[in-house]
């Protein structure tokens, strides 16, 4: 177990040393990872779909060519996992979703097809709730992913199968989506590193939209470092992505460089009523450990943060409402046969294809965009919205980053939340407010509570990832955590 | 009291004259006297629903939404939406006045892109997803009976 485990339990960084000493190739790497899939999967349900062994060991054969001729990229043979709503030429792509039973994508996201060029490994498509739309991966119409930390605990959302994968050792890194905290808030209760950068860094083109102003693909890894390789790989200016921005920078960067006088805000509202105490004294002692290493930390005020939340719960489902139209079963995925029109056949397709928690969302977003209460709801958001970008703009003007809990409790059980939406919207209460304002915002483990992970989160300005993941990783190295999971993950 | 109760009841009889935008303006004025009344043993009496949505506001967004939806869910969703919708009423606090709406937080702009002959997917390809295929074409039931 002991060999097994060195080639799972490590990340990217270690993988390109080890290829290039000769210690490992990216063959016997995807082995081990097929094998503690085939191992462990059964219990964390983190992957939907597992590519055939063939399928994965010529990829791996690839990426040891590239290796041998000294062509390899920062990512060449490392074992990943796309989240399934991350679109994947000639691979099934649920998104967590009935509605899109028997669609195979004729295209590659644009994301999926840099990551094939940079030369990685791809193992398979990860867990979801349904359309990203979750906080605990429990509305997946493919049954949760359980965390690997804990039996019967969720893995958060609405990248669950992602931050799983990568906590159990199924992934070196995956690929997740966030909207309102999925990336984040699901490493931090999986005890991973969760990367959402600048709206707009990252192309979205073959992401199966939910909102998509506020809609960011990003990477879940188990090292800061990983998280900036695999941006640096995905990111660019997009032909097929409108609102993918024309900017030049190396996100590994800043890694590295000390973080002594920066300025570092701790907004008090982010300490929210019905935090869990374990999860504030861990939040306090890394702020601790970052004003030992120079760090200014000052408490701060953003009294808007209290209104996020409605912000979000308006225009996330308006978009979704209005994106989710194009799943009417006629011309992929579910459909349903012996409806006397088609009015009625698109009506029965979406009543039966979608989950609870998608219809909610449609039917508020309907709602909040249907004449007479447009102005009294979705107006009335992006005026909001605007406010909150503002006061954080304000923020960044006296400080370098914002430090909070990621999540304001560790992993809760299964079932825990599911009768009451609303409790389970509070869940991403600290990460919602980074989506609105369209910052980068990092994860990163800061212990346990409980036995259970708690999470940093690091925001920026916008364009400011670098320095994002400049303090995560300062951090990172001090506090030294390297989180794994009981062995067995699940008993 | 008794001046509450008229207003209660002038609510209900104007109502069917008025936009929906007042319809909300109108409920949220209706939440305040159901807070007040709450108070007032003698107001049980009051016919007020605490629920923002009607079972039949419910049906008419789900037809909007091309959603299906059978009785039960028709509950469900007009509790839990009421529910929901009563948090977003805090924004109602904040002054947006002269606040220009935040559709983009980058500085988004319109896109084009030269007209250049580009390969498209081909027939067979676009068609093998669609669950009903009728030879080039894709079948779905009538539009216009």
């Amino acid at each position: 177990m002991t060999d097994s485990n060195h080639s799972i339990y490590t990340s990217a960084r270690e993988l390109q040393s080890a290829f290039r000493a000769g210690d490992a190739t990216a063959r016997q790497i995807a082995q081990a990872h097929l094998e503690r899939i085939k191992e462990i999967d059964s219990l964390t349900n983190a992957y939907l779909t597992v590519l055939d062994e063939d399928d994965v060991m010529s990829q791996a054969d690839a990426a040891d060519d590239l290796i041998q001729n000294g062509n390899a990229s920062p990512l060449t043979g490392v074992p990943f996992l796309i989240k399934d709503n991350i679109s994947t030429d000639g691979i099934r792509t649920t998104a967590g979703s009935h509605i899109l039973d028997g669609y195979i994508p004729p295209f590659d996201a644009t994301v999926v097809a840099r990551l094939k060029e940079a030369g990685v490994v791809l193992l398979g498509k990860g867990n979801l709730d349904e359309f990203a739309m979750g906080s605990s991966n429990e509305n997946s119409a493919f049954g949760p992913v359980i965390n690997p930390w804990g039996d019967n605990r969720v893995p958060g959302g609405s990248s669950g199968g992602a931050a799983a994968a990568v906590a159990a050792g199924e992934a070196v890194i995956a690929l997740g989506s966030d909207t309102g905290g999925s990336i984040r808030q699901p490493a931090s209760l999986c005890g991973v590193v969760g990367f959402k950068p600048t709206y707009g860094t990252v192309s979205r083109f073959g992401l199966i939209a939910f909102g998509s102003s506020l809609d960011q693909i990003g990477p879940i890894a188990r090292t800061v470092a990983d998280c900036a390789d695999a941006v640096n790989a995905i990111s660019g200016l997009d032909p097929l992505d409108s609102t993918s921005l024309d900017f030049d920078f190396d996100f590994a960067e800043y890694l590295g460089r000390d973080i002594k006088g920066m300025r570092i805000g701790v907004p008090k509202e982010y300490i929210v009523d019905g935090i869990e105490p374990g999860v504030r004294s861990a939040f306090e002692e890394s702020l601790g450990v970052l004003e030992g290493l120079g760090a200014d930390i000052e408490e701060t005020s953003l009294p808007l943060t209290d209104h996020a939340l409605a912000v979000y719960y308006i225009i996330a489902p308006s978009e979704a409402s209005a994106n989710l139209s194009r799943f009417d079963g006629v011309k992929y995925g579910m459909s349903v046969d012996g409806e006397p029109n088609a009015r009625e056949s698109i009506e029965a397709a979406r009543g039966s294809g979608f989950g609870p928690e998608v219809k909610r969302r449609i039917l508020i977003g309907t709602y909040a965009l249907s004449a007479g209460y447009y102005d009294a709801y979705y107006k009335k958001a992006q005026q909001v919205r605007t406010l909150i970008r503002r006061e954080f703009q304000t923020a960044f003007e006296s400080y370098d980053a914002i430090a909070t809990p990621t999540s304001p409790t560790v992993a809760f059980e299964l079932g825990e939340k599911t009768q009451d939406p609303f409790q389970m919207y509070l869940s991403d209460v600290c990460t919602i407010p980074i989506n609105i304002a369209g910052l980068p915002g990092i994860s990163v483990p800061c212990g346990l509570s409980d036995g259970l992970p708690v999470g940093l989160q690091i925001l920026a300005p916008q364009m400011g990832d670098r320095t994002a993941l400049q303090i995560a990783h300062a951090y990172e190295k001090t506090a030294n955590w390297n989180l794994t999971p009981p062995e067995p993950c699940i008993d | 009291m008794a001046r509450i109760v008229g207003r209660v009841k002038h609510i209900k009889s104007v109502r069917q004259h008025l936009t929906t935008l007042d319809i909300t303006r109108l409920r949220k004025s209706q939440m305040r006297l159901y807070r007040i009344s709450r108070c007032e043993p003698d107001f049980q009496h009051i016919e007020m629903s605490e629920e923002i949505l009607s079972a039949e506001d419910v049906r008419h967004i789900a037809r909007l939404a091309a959603l299906r939806i059978d009785d039960e869910e028709v509950q469900t969703m007009r509790r839990q939406l009421s529910d929901i919708l009563a948090h977003f009423q805090t924004l109602a606090e904040l002054d947006t006045q002269g606040v220009a709406p935040t559709g983009h937080t980058t500085d988004a702009h319109t896109v084009m892109r030269d007209d250049d002959e580009m390969p498209a997917m081909d027939r067979h390809q676009t068609l093998a997803n669609a669950p009903f295929v009728d030879g080039e074409f894709v079948r779905v039931r009538p539009v216009i009976e």
